[in-house]
């Protein structure tokens, strides 16, 4: 299977609110019309047969994510649906406190099947959710998938390992250190190709980037949701260099451990940005 | 939001167009383990003794990688696949050299009750290729392995850029906090991610576990499976679609790597009818054909795969699926010769 067409078949989409608050800073009909055009762009270029085009999408992954995007619920459940509606699973990204503070919504679009996964940041500002138990309940009656990130010490406060409700269903929690810490071991041996990080990242302006490392470096940007496509065909070698090899990189110096980001993505945002 | 009657248009076009696909390549070299897990779904233990013939495996994973509709990534399972670690190490090597992005296993993690032990065999799996690792631990996993064990794994994989998962299955008495209180919690934010998951009834649980302690489906059984498969080879040499439940029901294997090669084996599943109508409509779909025959399926399970293993681990079940397929098939082709009489007829009073 060609890894560079999976490639774009999972979507990373950050989404920003637009000065009056109540849009989307690219407006909805920009993502459909970019949808159709990579969509038509792949069977093109890569010569699928007949069969394959009617499932192209079917079953692969976008993820929604940004701040207070449900201000914009319109906006947000009209780009949510582009995807939905092309039979791809598509998981919203949200802080704990707004999910607390607009369940209703949220669990009306997992009800539609307009998202099928949820996946929730607990910062050290959603610890104060009074009961935990009562969201953690809803939401596991939709059935959606839910994938919880944070500090371990925020999880605990929001009882995730003890939950009931959580314990009941299937479910994704990635832990990390208290924010703001700082790892001093730093791994020897960490030479890896890209596969595994590689997905099609769209930031809240449109810029079309190769994996989650890079995202809002603009240099390495391979285009812009509202441009036209052919910026593609240049991508493909690249994409190839990255899934055989990985970046170029040197493999000395610290590296804060802020961010999900693999090692060697944190390594290579830092010197992609900082070596002109 | 589509209508009901587009939904049953994308999910007869899945069942007519799409070609099955497979997210990897599951290789289950033994299942023979160390431990005895009571929530085993494969009631593995001591006493199995089967392994997988390693130069035959080595070979699916050579030609696999060919297939247009596998992604490619090489998983090892067990039993305790690592029981055998000069194999794992083979098999893994040649996943690398065959070109496998993704090289994955499951693991008790009791080869790490030595902590530099555990640092310099992960160094090694690293080098050959491997990038991903999943741990189980939970209540169950508590009476074979010593936790130092889990906490030794996960730093060995972190400091060798191993990504980790840590999987923990659960019942109404047994929760991940419990899991998690067992190990050293400086070791927890080292962990890649934690994937926890009710236990299944299934083999050996519905025999230590009580009935009320298992945890049942909240939401429906509706969503098919096609897009989380794994071509798996288990043990026996025997091929299924996934490693999720099905790849135990001996009695509907999709073939034999010991009598055809893996790629036949694919081409001929992409077109048997049984896995798909199985993996595009989901196992519910085979409940009113078994149901016409008087054979009722206890429903209430905890999600397609459950109810996956309970048709498909009883023979009798298999032959009333198979037979109602052959009479379709036959019927299929007795309207088709039907219909090249009826045009021969019309042809022939044209002629006329
Ligand atoms: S190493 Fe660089 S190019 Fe590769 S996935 Fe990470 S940030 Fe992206
Ligand atoms: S439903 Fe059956 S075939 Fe599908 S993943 Fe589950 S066990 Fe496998």
């Amino acid at each position: 299977m060609n890894q560079v067409i999976n490639l774009f078949r999972n979507f990373n989409i950050f989404l920003e609110t637009d000065n009056t608050g109540k849009h989307l800073l690219v407006p909805p009909e920009y993502y459909k019309h970019w949808f159709e055009s990579t969509a038509e762009w792949l069977q093109d270029t890569f010569d699928l047969e007949e069969l394959r085009q009617s499932s192209l999408f079917a079953g692969r992954e976008v993820i929604l994510s940004g701040i207070n995007l449900l201000d914009a619920y319109d906006d947000f459940k009209e780009i949510a649906k582009v995807f939905s509606d092309n039979n791809m699973a598509v998981t919203m990204q949200i802080e704990a406190i707004e999910l607390y503070n607009h369940l209703e919504k949220v669990l009306d679009l997992a009800k539609n099947h307009i998202i099928t996964a949820v996946c929730i940041s607990i910062h050290k500002e959603s610890t104060d959710i009074s009961s935990p138990e009562l969201m953690w309940e809803k939401l596991t009656e939709t059935a959606v998938s839910l994938i919880i990130t944070g500090a371990v010490n925020n999880l605990k406060t929001l009882s995730v390992f003890s939950s009931p409700s959580l314990n009941s269903q299937d479910i994704r929690i990635c832990p990390y250190p208290e924010e703001g810490e700082t790892y001093e071991t730093l791994p020897e041996n960490t030479a890896c190709n890209c596969v595994e990080h590689l997905i099609i990242s769209i930031g809240a302006d449109g810029f079309i980037y190769p994996c989650l490392g890079l995202i809002n470096i603009e240099k390495c940007a391979i285009g812009n949701i509202t441009d036209d496509k052919a910026f593609y065909d240049s991508f493909i070698p690249f994409a190839s260099k990255m899934i055989e090899q990985g970046p170029d990189i040197s493999s000395s110096g610290p590296v804060a451990n802020n961010s999900e980001l693999a090692w060697f993505c944190r390594r290579h945002r830092y010197e992609v940005s900082h070596n002109e | 939001m589509n209508t009901l009657l587009e939904n049953d248009i994308i999910k007869a076009k899945l069942l007519h167009d799409m070609p099955i696909t497979f997210n990897g390549l599951v290789i289950e070299n033994t299942n023979k383990c160390n431990a005895r897990c009571a929530i085993c779904y494969q009631s593995a233990g001591s006493e199995n003794n089967n392994h997988i013939d390693i130069n035959k495996a080595k070979k699916c994973i050579e030609e696999a990688i060919t297939l247009d509709t596998l992604n490619p990534r090489f998983h090892l399972a067990g039993g305790e696949a690592f029981l055998y670690m000069d194999d794992c190490i083979d098999l893994f090597s040649t996943a690398k050299k065959a070109g496998y992005k993704t090289i994955s296993a499951t693991t008790n993690a009791f080869w790490c009750t030595d902590k530099e032990k555990a640092k310099n065999f992960c160094n090694i799996l690293k080098d050959n290729g491997m990038t991903y690792i999943e741990i189980s631990w939970d209540n169950w996993h508590k009476d074979f392995i010593k936790p130092k064990a889990i906490e030794n794994c996960i730093m060995a994989c972190y400091e060798n850029e191993i990504t980790t998962n840590l999987r923990i299955l659960t019942t109404k008495s047994h929760s991940m906090e419990e899991a998690l209180n067992r190990l050293d919690e400086k070791v927890i934010p080292y962990i890649g991610q934690i994937t926890s998951s009710p236990v299944f009834a299934v083999g050996r649980a519905t025999e230590v576990i009580p009935g009320e302690d298992f945890y049942l489906q909240r939401g429906g059984l509706g969503t098919p499976c096609y897009s989380s498969l794994n071509l798996t080879i288990n043990a026996h040499g025997e091929v299924y679609p996934c490693c999720a439940g099905f790849d135990q029901c001996r009695d509907y294997s999709l073939g034999s790597i010991y009598d055809e090669s893996i790629i036949d084996i694919v081409k001929r599943t992409n077109n048997d009818p049984i896995i798909r109508r199985l993996v595009f409509l989901t196992p519910s779909a085979f409940l009113p054909i078994l149901k016409e025959k008087g054979v009722a399926i206890e429903e209430k399970c905890y999600n397609n795969c459950q109810l996956c293993s309970r048709i498909f681990s009883k023979k009798e079940n298999i032959d009333i699926i198979k037979e109602h397929f052959e009479k379709r098939k036959q019927e299929a082709f007795l309207r088709f010769i039907e219909k090249l009489e009826a045009q021969l007829k019309t042809k022939k009073e044209e002629s006329r």
